[in-house]
């Protein structure tokens, strides 16, 4: 191996391993700052202090010490009561208009209300741009709406790992009603449809033809299908071509399919009238979902520990692969040999 | 594992401002730069900002302003930020300024207050700073 190469290796161990051995001082020696810094936390989101809940969220994102402890309390506190709606979509579909003008509804029912709104993080410089919240600006001074937008970070499946876990501690938080808008998504990123009561899907004209609708994926997750921008030339062929899709379904199970127009306010009652009917039905398979949900929880949660525990070995293997004849398929099973002691 | 801790910066636009080139073009700049940028559109009140930068747990609001009124704007931000119990909030501002309007907003505790021609990197490099 040349020289230069050597030497870079090194280095990155070098580096890898002192961050590791300062993540370790970390969790020893700040261990009763943090707790305390979490119990505030806590008794902040118990007095229902936006600021409690605000700060438990960077937690749970940033994966600091006592995330556990606070997802914890928040699942023992989270309120069963509350309405989890959830909007997903392709980019540019109209999701933040739309969810805005929901919003305005339910706050003329006199219903708290918080929203998820998630956008994607950049693969390269790992920053983002929040934006969702500009379509929801006129909500800012509302004491009785909260809005956090969060970013992708490295997630897949239109929702961010955060945001799945955010969700209870707006539970335990106590909105009346939870609305969860995903970033925008294309065929596959059907994540929301697990976490929600009911899943709104938002098309556009233009969409593409009765085999794009056929198609496996996210137009199988929608308990209501809205055709958003129906000013646009297309809309009826839309609407009649997704009826099409499901007209061998009994017609209590059909989705409704809502025209509107999220910029002029044209269409909302609708969709809420919509959303009423099939959040009935939803209530029938609401047991199924919440266990399916857990399962994924629990899966989520032991993947991460996990991943956090894998990279503590990572680099050492690398070497080991590139200094002698281990192949990373041996390396994987002498990690996991490792984690298992 | 303060490695997975992001950068939060609110960019802020309030009143009746409608330029918004230099808050767009940050909005990109420090995304390019690993942060999360949140951007509240335009025509905001400071309480609507004051909210919108808890809710987002973010570590720095970023005023911008074109109309001459920076002082005025980050006042009635930081009255808002103080009835919300929030007082350690980092606020940087950036626009159209005068000498006596740089001086007032060092006084009020906000920092940066660059004019037009700043260079990226400075903005970018205060940011940081003022995020720590």
């Amino acid at each position: 191996m040349d020289a230069a190469v050597d030497g870079r290796l090194r280095r990155v161990a070098y580096d890898k391993a002192r961050d590791v051995s300062i993540m370790k001082m970390n969790a020893n020696s700040n261990w009763s700052m943090k707790t305390s810094r979490v119990n505030e936390v806590i008794s902040l989101m118990k007095s229902r202090d936006i600021r409690g809940l605000t700060r438990a969220i960077s937690i749970v994102e940033s994966n600091e010490e006592g995330k556990d402890d606070l997802l914890n309390d928040a699942f023992r506190r989270g309120s069963k009561a509350c309405f989890t709606l959830g909007f997903t979509g392709a980019p540019g579909a109209g999701k933040s208009t739309l969810v805005n003008s929901v919003v305005r509804h339910f706050r003329k029912e006199g219903k708290t209300v918080g929203v998820l709104a998630v956008d994607p993080t950049s693969p390269f410089s790992g920053g983002a741009v929040l934006g969702d919240r500009i379509r929801m600006k006129e909500h800012n001074p509302d004491d009785g709406v909260y809005i956090r937008s969060l970013a992708s970070r490295k997630a897949l499946g239109g929702l961010s790992e955060a945001a799945k876990f955010a969700l209870y501690l707006y539970k335990a938080y106590g909105f009346d009603v939870i609305i969860i808008e995903t970033l925008g998504v294309g065929q596959d990123e059907i994540d929301v449809a697990k976490y929600v009561d009911v899943t709104a899907l938002v098309l556009v004209p233009g969409y593409g033809d009765h085999i794009q609708l056929a198609k496996a994926g996210i137009m199988e997750i929608a308990d209501i299908f809205i055709i958003n921008k129906s000013d646009r030339p297309g809309a009826d062929l839309l609407k009649k071509q997704i009826l099409n899709t499901m007209h061998m379904k009994p017609e209590d199970e059909r989705p409704p399919v809502i025209n509107t127009i999220a910029e002029r306010n044209e269409g909302i009652a609708e969709v809420m009238a919509a959303v009423e009917s099939v959040r009935s039905r939803a209530a029938l398979q609401r047991e199924e979902r919440y266990r399916g949900r857990i399962a994924e929880e629990i899966r989520s949660s032991v993947l991460s520990q996990l991943a956090r525990e894998t990279d503590l070995h990572l680099e050492d293997m690398v070497e080991k692969v590139l200094k002698s004849s281990l192949t990373p398929i041996e390396a994987a099973k002498e990690i996991l040999a490792l984690l298992r002691n | 594992m303060s490695r997975e801790k992001k950068i939060r910066v609110l960019i802020a636009k309030l009143g009746c401002d409608i330029h918004e080139r230099g808050a767009l073009t940050l909005l990109t700049v420090l995304r390019d730069e690993g942060m999360e940028v949140i951007y509240t559109g335009r025509y905001q009140t400071a309480k609507g900002v004051a909210n919108a930068a808890v809710s987002e747990d973010v570590d720095v609001i970023a005023l911008s302003d074109h109309t001459g009124s920076l002082p005025i704007i980050a006042q009635s931000v930081l009255a808002e930020l103080k009835k919300i119990g929030v007082t350690d909030m980092k606020v940087v501002s950036g626009g159209l300024l005068s000498p006596q309007d740089i001086k007032d907003l060092e006084k009020m505790g906000v920092s940066g207050n660059f004019g037009p021609g700043t260079p990226l990197e400075m903005i970018i490099e205060h940011i940081r700073s003022a995020a720590r």
